[in-house]
C-alpha cells in the first residue's frame, strides 16, 4: 500500500498525504498550496510585473508536480502513453486538435475562475476549507456544482 | 524562510504532490472526468481524506499557535462565479492545471494543452481585471471571513466536527464503491479501457 514501486495506492493513503503537506506550507512558510497564484504570478510576470516571493513559491511548488509524477510512475513502471483512453469515448474522436481544444479551453476557464474566486482547487478546496474560510466553503462547493454539471453535459464516457 | 529554502521547500513539496497524484490516479483524465459523471468516486475519497487531514492538523497547530491563518476574503458572486467557471473547466480539461501537470510527468504529452491554457487565462484574467473589479466588488470589498466569525463554535469544534464528518464520509463512499473498484483494469480510471497490465494488487 506504501511501497513506491506499486502502481496505485489507496486514495485513502494519497488523500492523507496531500493534506499532511498544509503543515510545512504554513509552519515553515507561512503560505498554503495555491497552484492556480503560481500560474497568475507566471502570467503577470510575461506582462512585466515581478510578483512577490510567495507568488514563486507556488511557481517551485507547480515544477516541483510532474517531476514527481514522472518519479513515481518510473518507479512503477507505468509510464503513460498519450492520450488516456478516456478521451476518445468523451470527445466522440480521437483528434488531437479535439483533445487540444479541450485541454485548452480548460485550463482558460478554470484560471478565469480561479481569478474570479481568488483560488483554486487546491487554495479553496483544500487550504481554505481547513481554515475554515467562508470564501472557499462557497468557492469549492460551486467548483463541485460546476464539475458535476459539465460532467453530465460533457458526453458519454 | 530564505527565499531559497522556501523555493527549495515549495519545490519537494510539489514532488511528493505529483508523487501521490499519480500513485492515487487522481491525475488520470479518465479518473476526473468518471467523477464528474459520478461513475468514479477516486478524487472524492482522495480530496475529502486529504482536506479532513489538514483540517485536523491546522485546528492543532491554530490551537498551539504554530501557523497564521489567512483566510481568503468573502465576495460570494465572484466566488461562487469563479467556483463554477473552475469546476467546468476542470471537468473539460480532465483534471485542474496542477493535475494536469501531473498527467504530463506521468507521460501524457498531450495534457500540455491545460497548462498552456491556464496560462493564457492567467494572462486574460489580469487584461480583463479592470473592467471586472465592479463585478468582483458587487458584494462588497470582502472580508476574511472564517465560519467561527460566523457562528458560536470555536475552530476547535468546526475542524473536528467537519474532519470527523469528511472521515464519515469517505467510509461510507468505500462501502458503497471498493477504490479498487474505480482504478479501472489498466488503472486509467477508464473501466472500459483494455488492461495493458496485471491488474493492480
Amino acid at each position: 500500500m506504501f511501497k513506491a514501486r506499486e502502481r496505485v495506492w489507496s486514495p485513502y493513503v494519497a488523500g492523507v498525504i496531500l493534506g499532511l503537506l498544509l503543515v510545512p506550507a504554513m509552519v515553515m512558510s507561512d503560505t498554503v498550496l495555491d497552484p492556480s497564484a503560481g500560474f497568475l504570478a507566471a502570467g503577470g510576470f510575461l506582462q512585466g510585473h515581478p510578483g512577490d516571493a510567495g507568488d514563486w513559491w507556488q511557481v517551485a511548488l507547480l515544477v516541483g508536480v510532474p517531476l514527481g509524477a514522472r518519479l513515481s510512475a518510473t518507479l512503477s513502471g507505468s509510464v503513460r502513453r498519450a492520450p488516456s483512453p478516456v478521451w476518445t469515448r468523451v470527445l466522440g474522436t480521437a483528434s488531437p486538435r479535439a483533445r487540444a481544444v479541450a485541454g485548452f479551453s480548460g485550463g482558460v476557464l478554470m484560471l478565469l475562475g480561479a481569478g474570479l474566486a481568488g483560488g483554486c482547487l487546491a487554495g479553496h478546496g483544500l487550504s481554505g476549507v481547513a481554515q475554515l474560510a467562508v470564501a472557499s466553503v462557497v468557492a469549492f462547493l460551486a467548483m463541485i456544482v460546476g464539475g458535476l454539471v459539465a460532467g453530465q453535459l460533457l458526453g458519454r464516457s | 524562510m530564505a527565499i531559497l529554502a522556501g523555493a527549495i521547500l515549495a519545490l519537494g513539496i510539489g514532488v511528493v504532490c505529483g508523487f501521490v497524484l499519480e500513485k492515487s490516479r487522481v491525475c488520470e483524465p479518465g479518473v476526473v472526468i468518471g467523477q464528474m459523471r459520478l461513475r468514479n468516486l477516486t478524487l472524492a475519497k482522495v480530496w475529502f481524506s486529504a482536506v479532513a487531514t489538514a483540517l485536523i492538523c491546522v485546528t492543532l497547530l491554530n490551537e498551539l499557535d504554530l501557523v497564521r491563518l489567512h483566510p481568503k476574503p468573502a465576495m460570494m458572486v465572484s466566488d461562487m462565479l469563479g467556483g463554477l467557471l473552475f469546476g467546468i473547466g476542470m471537468t473539460v480539461a480532465g483534471g485542474s492545471p496542477a493535475m494536469a501537470l501531473a498527467q504530463i510527468g506521468a507521460g501524457y504529452r498531450d495534457s500540455w494543452s491545460t497548462p498552456l491554457g491556464a496560462l493564457a487565462g492567467a494572462l486574460g484574467f489580469t487584461a480583463l481585471e479592470p473592467a471586472l473589479r465592479p463585478l468582483l466588488s458587487l458584494d462588497g470589498p470582502g472580508q476574511p471571513l472564517t465560519l467561527v466569525d460566523i457562528s458560536i463554535m470555536p475552530f476547535p469544534a468546526w475542524g473536528t466536527a467537519i474532519g470527523v464528518a469528511l472521515f464519515a464520509c469517505v467510509m461510507t463512499l468505500e462501502r458503497l464503491r471498493p477504490w479498487r473498484r474505480d482504478v479501472g483494469a489498466d488503472a486509467d480510471g477508464d473501466a472500459a479501457s483494455e488492461p495493458t497490465h496485471p491488474p493492480p494488487a
